[in-house]
C-alpha cells in the first residue's frame, strides 16, 4: 500500500457549490477505508465520512459447519486478530455444548492465549503504526512518517517492539498449537496444556519484557503529558462506552458483565447474561456505508452511539487487577480524567493494558494448572450460544444457532471495529473541522491529521486476503448528483519479484 | 539443522478460506508432507514485522503467493530488499520486510518469490479452482528441481 491518494472535484451541491476531498486509501489502518470530506462553498468543511467495504458473507460461509470445527474456521475472518475469533467462536460452542464453567486448566489456557494475543497486537498498533506520527508529528513528511524512520532514529526500541511481538505469537502457538489455525480452544474447553519445557521457555523472559511494556507506558505517559492540549481537542468528545466488565468492577479482557455506561460513568446496563446482548444493542444501517452503526437501545441511533476498545474498557472499569497497569490507570485518570473522551488517549491505554497482560501472563504461567488438569467439561446440549470477548480493539460477539446435527444454522457476528463506527466519524469531522476548513490548499500532512484519528481506534478493516498484482484501491469522484465524475486506481505491476 | 543460516524458509502466503489465495499455504502443505531436514515451510496469512527475525536466521527465503495477474502458471523472480519500504498496515510486502530485516538485524537472506496464478481470490470459499490447482502442481514441480529434490512428490 502506498502513500494515501489525495484528490478532490468541484461539485454543486444542495446548497450551492462545493468540494468534496477523498482520502484513499487510509494508511496505516487494516484493510481498505476511505474518508471524504465534504466542503461547503466558502471552503468550511461540512461533514467527513469515513466509507468502509465490510466483509461480508462470512456467516454464511459458516451457515452448515459443524460446531466442533467452528472455532478453527472462523480464524480465516481476519489475518490480524484471528485467536479473538476462535475464543469468541469457542466460547459460543461452550454454550452449545452446555458448559457455563470451563475447568481451571481451559479457562487458564485460553486466558494466556487472550491476553497474549491483545498484548501483541496493542504493540504492533502503537510501536510500528501509530510511532510515525506520536514521533515525528502529524504533519511530517510523508517520507519520515514511517517505522523505517522510527528505527533509525530509536532503533532498540524497534528491536524490543518486534520482540514482544515474537513473545505473543510464541504464547499462541504453544496454547493454541499452530501460530495460525490454531486449534487449542474446542467447544468445552481446551485440546492441550503446556509443557514443562514451553512454560519455562516464556517464563524465563518475562521479567525483562515486563521491564519493557513498563518503558511504554512511560513513552505514551510522556506523550501525553507533553502533548495535552492536542489530546484534549483532537477528536476529543464525549460518548457512551461499552465494555465486558468482571463481576466485581473490575477490568477482564476474557469474560465478564456486558456493561454500558454514559460519559460521566453513570450505567445504562449491566447485562450478566451476555446471550441478551442483542436486546440491549440495535443496528441501523446508512446508505454511504456498508459497516452498521450500532447503538444502545433504550437511547436510541442518534445518542445511544458509544465506543469500544482501550479507552472504553478502562473508563468502564473500576480498576486493574495487577498491581503496575493498576497504578498507571491512576495516573492515566490524574493526567486525563475519570471519564476521558480524548481520542488519542487510547494509545496510552493501549499501553496500560500491554503492562496488564505482560502482569497477567507472568501470574498464569507460574500456575500449574496450565501443566496439568482436566481439559473439558461437559454439560445439557443447547441450540444457541453467544461467545463474547474484549477483542484487542473492543467487544467482540459470536451468536450461533446449532440444529441436533452438530450443523450451525445462524450466525451472526458483530466485530470491534463496528461498535466504533459513529466515533470515528465523529472523529474525523471534529479534527477536518479543525484543520482543513478554510485551508488555501490542501497537502498530505493536513490530510494525514484525518487519518490518525482513525487509526487512534486501530481499525481493522481487513477481510485477510490479499494476492499479488491485484488492484486494492478505486478513487471514485462522484457530483451531487451521483454521477461518477472520474475513476482512477493504482495501476497494477506485473510481477518481477521486486 | 547444523546451522540455521544455511536453512531454506518457504513462507505460504494467503488465506485458505479465500479460493485461490490458497495456493500459498497448500504448496506449504504439499512441502509438509515430505521431510527435508534443511527446509521449513511456514504457512501464513500475511507477513508480518517479527517474521523479520526469522529472515535473519535462515540463509535463503522463498515467498510463495497468489498472483491474479500472471499470464504464465507461475513465475520466480529474486527479491531484493525495497528501497523505499513502506510499513502501513500490519501486513508487509515481501521487499519491505526484507528492508526491515536488514535495518534490524544488519543482514538479509537471499530471497526469491515464487507467484503461482490465481483466479479466484474475493469471494469466501474452501478449496482451489482448477487452473490453481495445476499452477501450484507446476510451481512445485519447478521447485522441487530447484531445490534438488527432484523425484519428491
Amino acid at each position: 500500500m502506498t502513500d494515501s491518494s489525495v484528490n478532490s472535484a468541484e461539485f454543486k451541491g444542495a446548497s450551492g457549490p462545493g468540494r468534496r476531498i477523498e482520502i484513499e486509501p487510509l494508511t496505516r489502518v487494516e484493510g481498505h477505508g476511505k474518508v471524504s470530506i465534504h466542503l461547503n462553498g466558502a471552503g468550511e468543511v461540512d461533514e467527513a465520512r469515513l466509507h468502509i467495504v465490510e466483509f461480508r458473507g462470512f456467516e454464511r460461509f459458516i451457515q452448515g459447519r459443524l460446531l466442533w470445527e467452528v472455532p478453527v474456521i472462523v480464524q480465516r475472518l481476519c489475518g490480524i486478530c484471528p485467536v479473538s475469533h476462535h475464543l469468541a467462536a469457542a466460547k459460543a460452542m461452550d454454550q452449545i455444548v452446555g458448559v457455563d464453567q470451563l475447568t481451571p486448566s481451559a479457562e487458564k489456557m485460553r486466558r494466556l492465549m487472550h491476553y497474549g494475543q491483545v498484548m501483541q497486537s496493542h504493540v504492533l498498533h502503537f510501536f510500528h503504526l501509530s510511532a510515525p506520527d506520536l514521533l515525528f508529528g502529524f504533519g511530517a513528511p510523508s517520507e519520515q512518517r514511517n517505522i523505517f524512520a522510527v528505527i533509525q532514529e530509536y532503533p532498540e526500541l524497534a528491536r524490543r517492539a518486534v520482540l514482544l511481538r515474537k513473545f505473543g505469537q510464541d504464547i499462541i502457538e504453544v496454547t493454541a498449537g499452530k501460530k495460525i489455525h490454531g486449534t487449542g480452544a474446542i467447544p468445552g474447553g481446551i485440546n492441550r496444556h503446556l509443557t514443562l519445557q514451553e512454560r519455562d521457555r516464556l517464563l524465563a523472559q518475562v521479567d525483562e519484557l515486563t521491564q519493557w511494556c513498563r518503558e511504554s507506558v512511560r513513552i505514551a505517559r510522556d506523550y501525553s503529558e507533553q502533548h495535552l492540549e492536542l489530546i484534549h481537542r483532537f477528536g476529543a468528545f464525549d460518548s457512551n462506552y461499552l465494555s465486558l466488565v468482571r463481576d466485581d468492577g473490575m477490568l477482564d479482557l476474557y469474560h465478564g458483565v456486558l456493561t454500558a455506561k454514559d460519559f460521566m460513568g453513570h450505567p445504562l446496563f449491566a447485562e450478566p447474561d451476555l446471550a441478551r446482548f442483542n436486546y440491549h444493542l440495535h443496528e441501523e444501517v446508512k446508505d454511504w456505508s456498508y459497516m452498521k452503526f450500532p447503538f444502545i437501545a433504550s437511547i436510541g441511533p442518534t445518542d445511544g452511539w458509544y465506543r469500544v476498545g482501550p479507552l472504553a474498557r478502562l473508563n468502564n472499569c473500576q480498576g486493574l487487577t495487577t498491581p503496575e497497569a493498576d497504578a498507571a490507570l491512576t495516573v492515566f485518570r490524574q493526567v486525563l480524567g475519570r471519564h476521558c473522551g480524548d481520542s488519542l488517549a487510547y494509545h496510552w491505554a493501549r499501553m496500560i493494558e500491554v503492562l496488564h497482560c505482560m502482569e497477567v501472563i507472568g501470574r498464569l504461567l507460574q500456575d500449574s494448572d496450565l501443566l496439568a488438569g482436566e481439559r473439558l467439561a461437559k454439560g445439557e446440549r443447547r441450540e444457541e450460544g453467544v461467545g463474547m470477548i474484549e477483542a484487542p480493539r473492543g467487544t467482540l460477539i459470536h451468536h450461533y444457532r446449532v440444529d441436533e446435527q452438530d450443523q450451525v444454522t445462524f450466525c451472526n457476528l458483530i466485530v470491534s471495529t463496528t461498535h466504533n463506527n459513529t466515533a470515528m466519524n465523529r472523529a474525523i469531522t471534529q479534527v477536518a473541522k479543525q484543520h482543513l476548513s478554510g485551508k488555501p490548499s490542501l497537502d498530505e500532512g493536513l490530510l494525514n491529521h484525518v487519518e490518525v484519528a482513525v487509526r487512534a481506534y486501530d481499525p481493522c478493516l481487513s477481510c485477510a486476503t490479499h494476492a499479488l498484482g491485484q488492484m486494492p484501491l478505486q478513487i471514485e469522484l462522484v457530483d451531487a448528483q451521483g454521477k461518477c465524475l472520474q475513476t482512477l486506481g493504482r495501476s497494477a505491476q506485473e510481477v518481477t519479484g521486486g | 539443522m547444523a546451522d540455521g543460516r544455511e536453512a531454506l524458509l518457504v513462507m505460504g502466503i494467503g488465506n485458505p478460506a479465500r479460493g485461490d489465495d490458497a495456493v500459498g499455504p497448500g504448496f506449504v502443505d504439499a512441502l509438509e508432507r515430505q521431510a527435508c531436514p534443511d527446509l521449513l515451510p511456514q504457512a501464513c496469512y500475511q507477513l508480518v514485522v517479527e517474521d523479520a527475525m526469522t529472515l535473519a536466521s535462515v540463509g535463503t527465503v522463498v515467498f510463495v503467493d497468489a498472483c491474479s495477474r500472471l499470464s504464465s502458471p507461475f513465475v520466480w523472480a529474486p527479491v531484493v530488499a525495497s528501497t523505499d519500504p513502506r510499513i502501513d498496515s500490519h501486513a508487509l510486502a515481501p521487499a519491505d520486510l526484507l528492508a526491515l530485516t536488514s535495518l534490524l538485524y544488519g543482514r538479509v537472506p537471499q530471497a526469491w518469490l515464487l507467484a503461482i496464478r490465481a483466479s479466484e481470490t474475493d469471494e469466501i470459499s474452501e478449496g482451489l479452482s482448477a487452473p490453481a490447482r495445476r499452477a501450484l502442481a507446476q510451481a512445485l514441480a519447478f521447485f522441487r528441481a530447484w531445490a534438488g529434490m527432484a523425484g519428491s512428490k
